[in-house]
């Protein structure tokens, strides 16, 4: 499956990730693309086998706006609304929303998608909800940050649901009962899933990897401690 | 019972089960009035303290079980017994799933009353998933042992990947553990109707078994052994290794438990053995004299330490195959080493192979670039000389 809507490219080549560097934060400011577009055309084994800094480089900078989109796809928790709507609030650091979407249009075909980014102000939706204070920007709607606060935003989206604006907990109850009855207690290596689902994801995901982290928290805090008196015991 | 009870139950049942893949090749029909899609690469949604990854809904379609294995979970006798009805856990599964919580469902199950009874339970969970709820994402549909033809190809329409947990790698071994199953007529009879279902183009995923790793001295020979074979006979896509830990309240609670280094000593050999093509004749290099694998090493790293004739390998002219037997070498660097002599393009330093992907850590010792090496005791001393000290230390010790 090729993450980049639109393009015909195989994975792993370096147009696609030519693609990926591309929407990285930083590809906005610095010449990086232009430059490996350049060795590109004279001699383009040197990028394609990663054997120069600067192949490298800009390798790394795909594979981090690749990671992003395959984690936060992973890690987004919806919330399920009466006439198939699904909302979730994500907060890439990397160009990558539209992506999101499209990955998330072929899993629920028929639901009305709604990614939401506070923190640049889009909101990404399949079918057209009215929003007549958003601007449409490129395939998702925008808002002005400076004059929505994210309550009004909330509000706007409610008055388009026609039945009550219900969350539903019990699905996150039945989540955390399955997410504890697969712990092996006798296996605990709290790095390795830290590692895993880093402090950053947590917070790009939105809340939906709230109670991971919460468990994560208690587990590294559930340490047993010596104490003087186990010392005195010995 | 309450669906939480159940959930907890059932879920913790099937928690030793392993199941890392959640990829399928499956192309979809329709182009709408669905639910789910089969993906290419794996996705892991959330990961638990011990750092394995959640990823599909595992649960048991019951604990409920007639069967007598030594070190299992479910046949320790103070357990609570639930049991799933398809409806109930279609709509349990199709909840977690819009939310995004899982990518796919993995069903396994005790055996309660026969194997025939319990799997048309499971059988009929997957077709509702399929038919009334339009799910076309991933599931993992377990084989029970001596289940009928007629279910294992009405399961394989369904599902994306069927498995059949061996347990143990051979008859006697399986004895040990376990009174009631019959390793020939059970477990590897139906391994192969699922080889030809595989052939016949029908479990997208392919197959998959499960070794319990420690909880009958075998070895590792043993185990690696099996796995060649059902790669080769059997079509195996991947063996898992699950290492054995005691559970209370079952014959072997006693019984210490497997270290988890052993487990992942035997992932390395078999990733040798299925993705470097390795030889079991080379494998064998790394095997101890209790015929297992030394816990401290990496068995790659061993394997080139018995070897010694075979190195050093210049990098510039060694071929895909020899590459990939050098430590810190692996398919993705070796390709990038091929295709840059493809382009006329010499590796010169030892700071591009490091850009290529190679770990110079492990791989320095084995490897020559452009002539040059790693500066090896030899270049200080004399052999002539080395070989008088080691017979000087032998005759001390």
């Amino acid at each position: 499956m090729s993450c980049i809507s639109g393009a015909n490219l195989t994975k792993n080549t370096a147009g696609y990730y030519l693609k990926l560097a591309s929407r990285h934060r930083k590809s906005q400011r610095d010449d990086l693309i232009p430059k490996v577009k350049k060795v590109l055309k004279a001699e383009p084994a040197i990028i394609y086998n990663k054997v120069s800094k600067l192949a490298k480089q800009f390798y790394k900078r795909g594979r981090e706006v690749m990671g992003e989109y395959h984690r936060l796809n992973a890690f987004v928790r919806f919330e399920a609304y009466p006439e198939y709507l699904l909302v979730s609030e994500v907060r890439p650091e990397h160009d990558i929303l539209d992506l999101m979407f499209s990955y998330f249009r072929r899993r629920y075909p028929d639901f009305v998608i709604l990614l939401w980014d506070q923190h640049s102000g889009n909101l990404s939706t399949r079918r057209n909800l009215d929003f007549p204070v958003f601007g449409y920007k490129r395939n998702y709607w925008h808002y002005p940050r400076t004059k929505y606060s994210l309550l009004m935003v909330r509000d706007l989206i409610r008055s388009q649901i026609s039945e009550l604006f219900n969350v539903d907990n019990f699905t996150t109850e039945l989540w955390e009962h399955y997410y504890d009855s697969q712990y092996i207690k006798s296996r605990k290596n709290i790095k390795l899933a830290q590692k895993a689902i880093p402090k950053k994801m947590i917070a790009k995901a939105g809340g939906g990897m709230s109670y991971e982290a919460k468990r994560f928290d208690e587990e590294e805090h559930n340490k047993q401690k010596s104490t003087l008196f186990d010392f005195l015991e010995k | 019972m309450s669906i939480l009870q159940k959930l907890e139950i059932l879920g913790s049942s099937a928690k030793f089960d392993t199941c890392a893949s959640t990829a399928s090749n499956r192309t979809m029909q329709r182009s709408g009035g669905y639910i789910g899609a089969p993906l290419r690469s794996g996705i892991c949604h959330s990961y638990t303290p011990d750092g394995r990854c959640v990823t599909l809904l595992k649960v048991l379609y019951t604990n409920k079980c007639v069967h007598d294995c030594k070190y299992c979970f479910n046949s320790a006798g103070h357990r609570e017994r639930a049991s799933f009805e398809p409806q109930e856990l279609t709509r349990l599964f199709m909840n977690l799933y819009v939310r995004n919580y899982v990518e796919g469902l993995f069903l396994s199950s005790g055996v309660c009353r026969n194997a025939e009874r319990t799997m048309e339970g499971m059988v009929e969970t997957v077709r509702q998933l399929r038919m009334k709820e339009n799910y076309e994402g991933y599931i993992h549909l377990k084989i029970l042992p001596s289940s009928p033809y007629h279910l294992i190809k009405e399961g394989a329409n369904y599902a994306d990947r069927l498995s059949i947990n061996c347990e143990a790698p051979n008859k006697s071994r399986l004895q040990d553990l376990s009174g009631t199953k019959d390793f020939k007529n059970d477990i590897l009879t139906r391994m192969a109707w699922i080889k030809g279902l595989k052939k016949r183009k029908m479990v997208p995923s392919g197959h998959t078994t499960q070794f319990v790793v420690g909880s009958s001295d075998e070895s590792d020979k043993e185990l690696l052994k099996m796995s060649q074979w059902l790669y080769d006979k059997m079509l195996l896509n991947r063996a898992y290794y699950s290492a054995f830990s005691p559970v209370k309240g079952t014959p072997l609670e006693e019984r210490e438990a497997t270290p988890v280094i052993r487990e992942h000593r035997l992932y390395q050999a078999d990733w040798l053995l299925r993705i470097y093509d390795f030889k079991f004749s080379e494998i064998q290099l790394a095997f101890n004299d209790n015929d297992n694998i030394a816990l401290a090493k990496d068995p790659k790293l061993l394997i080139a330490k018995a070897d010694p004739d075979r190195f050093p390998l210049e990098v510039n002219e060694a071929s895909y195959e020899d590459l990939l037997h050098i430590p810190g070498v692996g398919p993705t660097s070796a390709r990038r080493i091929i295709n840059l002599r493809k382009n006329k393009i010499r590796i010169e330093t030892f700071n591009q192979l490091t850009n290529v992907g190679v770990v110079l850590k492990r791989a320095r010792p084995y490897l020559m670039v452009a002539r040059k090496r790693q500066t090896q005791l030899d270049n200080f001393i004399s052999r002539k000389d080395i070989e008088a000290v080691q017979r000087v230390v032998h005759k001390r010790c």
